[in-house]
């Protein structure tokens, strides 16, 4: 079984100056590996890595430029609910068998893992060093969310009674929100410390009978922003709500509204942090401003896209434009200026489950930063010449990752 | 053929754009199956494609890379047997099941698309002829309906291929484009031109409608314009203005072919409805075509151009001009639109061609015809445009004048043409007088016209005589001097028509533009205008839906938020759309179904389908569709009897699994269909499973319910069970007898036909006895007129397709394994259970009523029942069972017509049942429930008695012998 394939080279998107729209986007590659459906994509590593999870709980890691998968490993006994990155080397899965594990792969470590695909053997394998291990609630599908946070904010989240040592501990770490016990509630925990530090409540809103009702959270976002930590949350009854805690204030629901008539089914903000987009399994794409205060509440403008289904939706880290993974099949680019549908990539057979950018890479932001140490790692190892260009150029492309029903992830190169 | 394309081929017409869709639809065909050749198309159109297989060929033909070895426009082996392929096979395949999908409705297209010329129209009209004439051949009902379903379905194909008002233009070109000898061209342009134009497309289409309209088999069908004379003549119009319109109208031989195609139109019966639509149809295309149409009528033939110009004059005045006689409303000097604008046109179509103005001018004189039909208006319209021809004018005046005054004329003319040529005559001397006074002076002073006026004065008609009073008191106007004008005294009330009359000498009418007509668009106009514009529509709405805004819910303030108003440029260069991509249709996210079943249009995909007891669309559309799929192919290939096995076990096992409405009804009839597709074969089959397959009850008494009913539509009686309704209960189900009388309204199609069967017999008996209670016959009044009632009771005739296979399919087949059964269980087994028992008894007394009195087997039918009902006299305590036997035995002896051949051959057991008779009879109580049974058994008692009274010597000596 052949791992990549050259979907269709002829057909990449030839830019044509004289004609007002470009032809129908091609993939790039094909990587079959996977059994199950593909839940999770993310490219890590300053795009020299592609990192995919299906529904049995295996994780593959992809080379980017050489297209091959670098470390296969079942991470969890159930489905792959999220994966992140987290710092250097560390890499955080999220799965249905109730755990949230922190694995730590360094690069140099990558040849002592097993390269053969599940699709291939599903026996079992070397995993890599498993630093923590959360217990968590997933009965819900909703994904964590990882933010760092400054040690300041955490002493106030996990109360004012912690003495000095213990507040040692808690630098240079990270929180990371779960769906919490009670499904409509956030859980936030702190790494390294496994500790959970605060219960974030669902704000009462609809109508009486519903108050009480559970409402189970769908998908949640948490980033710290200056001197405050945001929440976003999604429900399934359409409701999205935004919580802003501070350390004068604890958490604060600022803003609450229901633009959609069916479980939302993803959420992400603007890099900027202006604004947040919600996709549902109805044909909504809203977008909500994120506002400071209680009196600065927007109304949050509506794209009905005639698509129902649309998950996973996710910002490119330039904020120029945004993709979802469609149950129909199709990943849709919207321009996140005009919320124009500015390409559909068709080429999965079933719904697509799961949508990444490769990360924009400017040119200068490499100096200082630890993602450009990795980077700078992976390339001294490597020979220079034609090798260290593919891989740069890999590294370079404007990549777009989509995984569908079918086991397959696809890559298109795409603005 | 390869030569023929070069042309094509060196036509930069693929953009890289296109290259790119086609190559990958290649790429995609590839991955199935390479299709290098026209023969591989044909077979792949051969060997019963599925829909996605159907659509990539298809497209393929009309888009992909198809055109480099085949060009289905150009006749020739290959593309004929693709196109007869299409005709006869993909069309009654999957027309049917075609729905109103994206998906499904671009195959439809592509369908169309590749029958869109010559050899295609030719196949279908050619295929509807024969499916006619087989229509009217064939007898069997199924057989018919399936033809019935291939007509209707053609016809629909035939009015899409026709349709648009482009076709003709498209089918030049393509035939200008792909063949290159001339003569070839012209060859399939006139066999075109036959098709649609002399009738061949007409008439065919027509006998297919009325075919449709005599089956009652296909609901409702709306009347098909091509089967229409006005409509198609309407349609070739369109059609003959659009190649009009065309940039090629210059070419000379395209002149002849489109002149050769309207004087076919012409041919067609329906002049006015072909010119009407021609002509408006030009004054929409703002008169454009008006030159290129007076082009093109000045080649048709002499009398086809009379015919021609007559028939638009009667157009002009039908459809443009106001329907009004009086002028009072309009300014003096001031030529009304309609007018001017009518006079446009028909001047811009004349032009000056000498022929053709010599027909207006003839057509103003005769008698009969100007003026008659049409009012002044239209005679200001010739005039309009005869105005600078003082020749014609003049000559037109004196023939007029000449008419005017004749004696016989006078005398014998209606009034109202009377009327007509003094108006003509009055417009005409106007228009003469402002040309050439002299001229008028002339004819004024003319013996014809004081002899005309004599006569006319001489008239004894008041009313003749009041006109040439007003024509002379005009002439003399003009002509004369007020001192010397001729004067008369009018009556008050003739005034002012004698005004109107004499301003008739004073109109004068310019030719205005052809726009002028537009002004006020009369109905037939409109309707072409909305065809023209529907394009336009559709642009709109497709922008409005893009503009689409969307009511939020929103906790604070709902309101509605307009998106999309994109004010700010985007850098963002979209990317096309791919190849499909369909929207959502429904609101509710709930409700979004994106694989869609479609309907099986082949057996072994029915099977598949009812097997699939997961899938519920799928399942419940397999069941919908079996019965008419299974009817369709039932004489159509060989897919149901190959698979007709399969198909049977699998309906006889099929499980409610997914609580269907009507589910009982649907398996039911589809087994009945399978049954039928097969009788000989499947009789046996089913007799088999109900007594060998490892059934439930219910399956059981479906099993026999089919059989009865299968015995019943074969013998032709299906039309009194239409309206049965076939709810079969779950027979244990059942509440007592009597409860279930009172509570259970539905009844099984076997209990139905059973009761009405019984009442046709039993209602002659009763009545009979009730005639003889009341006293001897000959003292009763008879009537006479009982010939009508004589007539009523003779039979129909019906062709009785059961009696051939009756006994070796149907009834021996279950008698026979009865007694099989008894021999190895006993009384004791499931089929003396009160549920089977009374329907199988049924079921065989149907089958044997069903078969008709004249089957060749009946005698040993008659005596098999017999000896199977005399057998199980002791298990009859069941009312329910006895009621069945009765039945059973009321049936044969009513089928078994010869009765002396009863007494000879069965008397044994026919004393043997009327002993037994009269002993149930005796036996029964008086109770309400009894009450049935006991008239039944009377009436078996009657019957027997009958036999035994006529024939009883012949018994005694049957007896003697014993």
């Amino acid at each position: 079984m052949s791992s990549i394939t050259h979907a269709s080279k002829r057909h990449q998107p030839q830019t044509q100056a004289q004609t007002s729209n470009l032809p129908p986007a091609q993939p790039t590659y094909i990587l079959r590996g996977h059994n199950a459906q593909i839940h999770s994509l993310t490219f890590l590593r300053r795009n020299s890595r592609l990192l995919t999870g299906d529904a049995d709980g295996w994780v593959v890691l992809w080379g980017v430029a050489s297209k091959r998968p670098v470390a296969v490993w079942r991470a969890h006994e159930g489905s792959i609910l999220g994966i992140a990155e987290w710092s250097k080397d560390q890499i955080i899965t999220h799965g249905r068998d109730t755990t949230l594990k922190v694995w730590q792969l360094k690069p140099s470590e990558e040849d002592t893992f097993s390269k053969v695909l599940p699709v291939d053997d599903t026996a079992h394998r070397k995993q890599p060093w498993l630093l923590h291990s959360l217990r968590v609630n997933t009965l819900n599908f909703c994904s964590f969310s990882i933010c760092s946070a400054p040690s300041l904010i955490i002493q106030s989240l996990s109360g004012y009674e912690r003495s000095a040592e213990q507040t040692e501990s808690l630098n240079d770490s990270a929180l990371i929100a779960v769906p919490g016990a009670i499904e409509s509630n956030v859980d936030i925990f702190h790494l390294p410390s496994e500790k959970l530090l605060s219960i974030v409540k669902r704000p009462e809103y609809g109508s009486h009978a519903d108050k009480t009702q559970i409402d189970t959270l769908m998908s949640l976002h948490l980033q710290h922003l200056q001197s405050t930590l945001l929440l976003l949350t999604a429900h399934e009854s359409g409701t999205t709500t935004l919580h802003l805690f501070s350390a004068s204030h604890d958490w604060t629901p600022l803003y609450i509204s229901t633009p959609h008539t069916q479980p939302i089914l993803s959420l992400c903000p603007h890099p900027s942090y202006s604004v947040y987009y919600t996709s549902a399994a109805d044909d909504i794409i809203a977008v909500h401003s994120i506002p400071h205060d209680l009196a600065h509440t927007q109304t949050p403008r509506v794209l009905k896209t005639k698509h129902h289904g649309q998950q996973s939706l996710v910002v490119r880290s330039d904020g120029r434009i945004f993709a979802t993974a469609g149950w129909d099949g199709r990943v849709r680019v919207y321009s996140t200026k005009t919320l124009k549908e500015v390409a559909v990539l068709k080429w999965h057979g079933g719904a697509v489950g799961a949508v990444g950018f490769a990360e924009i890479l400017t040119p200068d932001d490499g100096d200082g930063n630890t993602d450009a140490e990795v980077a700078g790692e992976i390339e001294r190892r490597k020979p220079p010449g034609a090798e260290e260009r593919r891989e740069r150029k890999a590294q370079e492309t404007h990549w777009l990752g989509a995984g569908g029903k079918d086991g397959k992830v696809s890559l298109w190169e795409i603005y | 053929m390869d030569d023929f394309l070069t042309p094509v081929k060196t036509t930069p017409l693929t953009e890289s754009t296109e290259n790119g869709l086609s190559l990958s639809k290649e790429t995609k065909l590839t991955t199935n199956k390479p299709i290098t050749s026209a023969e591989d198309i044909i077979d792949v159109l051969r060997s019963q494609p599925d829909g996605q297989q159907l659509q990539d060929v298809l497209s393929y033909i009309n888009h992909g890379g198809a055109r480099n070895f085949l060009q289905i426009t150009v006749p020739g082996p290959v593309s004929s047997q693709l196109i007869n392929a299409l005709v006869t096979i993909i069309i009654p395949d999957f027309w049917e099941s075609l729905g109103k999908q994206k998906s499904q409705r671009l195959i439809k297209q592509d369908i169309i698309t590749c029958l869109r010329n010559t050899s295609g129209i030719g196949a279908i009209v050619a295929r509807l002829k024969a499916l006619v004439l087989e229509s009217k051949q064939k007898k069997g009902r199924g057989e018919r309906k399936s033809v019935v379903q291939h007509i209707s379905n053609l016809l629909e194909v035939l009015e899409l291929v026709l349709h648009d008002g482009n076709t003709t233009y498209e089918i030049w070109k393509s035939i200008y484009f792909h063949i290159a000898s001339p003569l070839q061209r012209t060859l399939i342009w006139k066999e075109f031109v036959s098709l649609v134009a002399s009738g061949k497309v007409l008439t065919a289409s027509a006998q297919a409608e009325d075919v449709l309209k005599e089956s009652k088999e296909v609901p409702s069908v709306n009347r098909a314009w091509i089967a229409t004379g006005s409509d198609t003549s309407k349609w070739l119009g369109r059609n003959i203005v659009l190649m009009l319109g065309s940039k090629d109208a210059d070419d000379d031989t395209y002149q002849t072919d489109l002149s050769l195609l309207l004087r076919k139109s012409m041919t067609l019966g329906y002049l006015d409805s072909l010119v009407g639509e021609i002509i408006c149809s030009t004054v929409l295309t703002q008169g454009k075509s008006v030159v290129a149409l007076s082009k093109l009528v000045s080649k048709l033939l002499l009398h086809e151009q009379k015919k021609f110009i007559v028939s638009v004059l009667s157009v002009i005045s039908g459809q443009f001009l106001k329907f009004s006689n009086s002028n009072v409303n309009e300014k003096e000097g001031e030529t009304p639109k309609d007018i001017s604008g009518s006079a446009a046109l028909l001047a811009g179509l004349l032009s000056d061609n000498e022929r053709l103005l010599e027909i207006v001018v003839t057509w103003t004189t005769s008698a009969t015809t100007a003026g008659l039909n049409s009012s002044v208006r239209m005679l200001r319209v010739a005039f309009a445009v005869l105005s600078d021809n003082e020749d014609s004018l003049q000559q037109i005046l004196e023939k007029n004048l000449d008419i005017f005054g004749d004696q016989l004329f006078i005398k014998h003319t209606p009034i109202l043409q009377q009327e007509a040529l003094a108006q003509r005559l009055l417009l005409a001397c106007g228009y003469v007088h402002r040309k050439q006074p002299i001229a008028l002076l002339m004819i004024a002073r003319s013996s014809t016209h004081g002899s005309g006026m004599t006569n006319r004065i001489a008239a004894s008609s008041p009313r003749a005589r009041f006109l040439g009073m007003v024509v002379g008191v005009a002439i003399s106007e003009l002509v004369d001097k007020p001192e010397s004008r001729m004067k008369f005294d009018f009556d008050e009330s003739e005034k002012t028509e004698v005004e109107y009359l004499t301003d008739l000498t004073r109109i004068k009418d310019n030719i205005g533009t052809i726009e002028d007509l537009k002004m006020d668009e009369r109905e037939p106009q409109k309707r072409s205008k909305q065809i023209l514009t529907t394009q336009k529509a559709n642009l709109e709405s497709v922008k409005s839906n893009a503009k689409s805004s969307s009511k939020i819910t929103e906790i604070k303030v709902p309101r509605v938020v307009e998106i999309l108003d994109d004010s700010e440029d985007d850098d963002l260069v979209p990317y096309s759309k791919p190849d499909s991509d369909p929207e959502d249709d429904t609101e509710d996210a709930t409700l979004v179904q994106r694989n869609k079943p479609i309907a099986p249009v082949y057996v072994r995909d029915l099977i598949a389908g009812l097997k699939d007891s997961e899938n519920y669309d799928r399942h419940i559309l397999a069941l919908q569709t079996s019965t008419s799929l299974i009817r369709r192919k039932s004489n159509f290939g060989k897919e149901v009897i190959d698979h007709i096995h399969d198909l049977a076990s699998t309906l006889v096992g099929l499980q409610d699994n997914f609580d269907i409405e009507k589910f009982h009804e649907m398996r039911q009839q589809a087994m009945v269909a399978t049954l039928l597709a097969q009788p000989a074969e499947m009789g046996q089959w089913f007799a088999k499973a109900f007594f060998e397959g490892d059934y439930s009850l219910s399956q059981r008494v479906t099993l026999l319910t089919t059989m009865g009913l299968g015995a019943r539509e074969l013998a032709g009686y299906s039309s009194d069970d239409t309206n049965t309704p076939a709810v079969q209960s779950f027979p244990s189900k059942k509440l007592p007898e009597r409860l279930h009388k009172i509570y259970a309204t539905e009844i099984s199609p076997v209990e139905s036909i059973s009761k009405r069967l019984q009442r046709s017999v039993m209602e002659p008996l009763a009545l009979d006895a009730a005639d003889r209670l009341s006293g001897p016959s000959v003292l009763k009044v008879r009537t006479f007129s009982s010939r009508m009632e004589v007539e009523k009771k003779r039979k129909k005739v019906i062709p009785n397709e059961l009696a051939k296979i009756v006994s070796q399919s149907f009834f021996f087949p279950l008698t026979g394994r009865w007694w099989t059964h008894l021999q190895a269980y006993g009384n004791q087994s499931l089929y003396f259970s009160p549920i089977v028992l009374p329907v199988y008894l049924k079921t065989l007394a149907i089958i044997l009523h069903a078969s008709g009195p004249s089957t060749h087997s009946l005698p040993q039918m008659t005596s098999e029942l017999w000896d199977l009902l005399l057998s199980i006299r002791s298990n009859a305590d069941e009312p329910a069972i006895l009621e069945a036997w009765l039945f059973a035995v009321l049936m044969s002896l009513e089928v078994n017509e010869d009765k002396q051949r009863l007494a000879q051959d069965h008397a044994k057991a026919l004393l043997e049942i009327q002993g037994w008779m009269k002993l149930v009879f005796d036996r029964l109580g008086r109770g309400d429930e009894d009450e049935r049974i006991r008239s039944l058994a009377a009436g078996v008692l009657v019957r027997c008695g009958e036999v035994i009274e006529k024939y009883q010597r012949l018994l005694l000596g049957d007896l003697l012998d014993y």
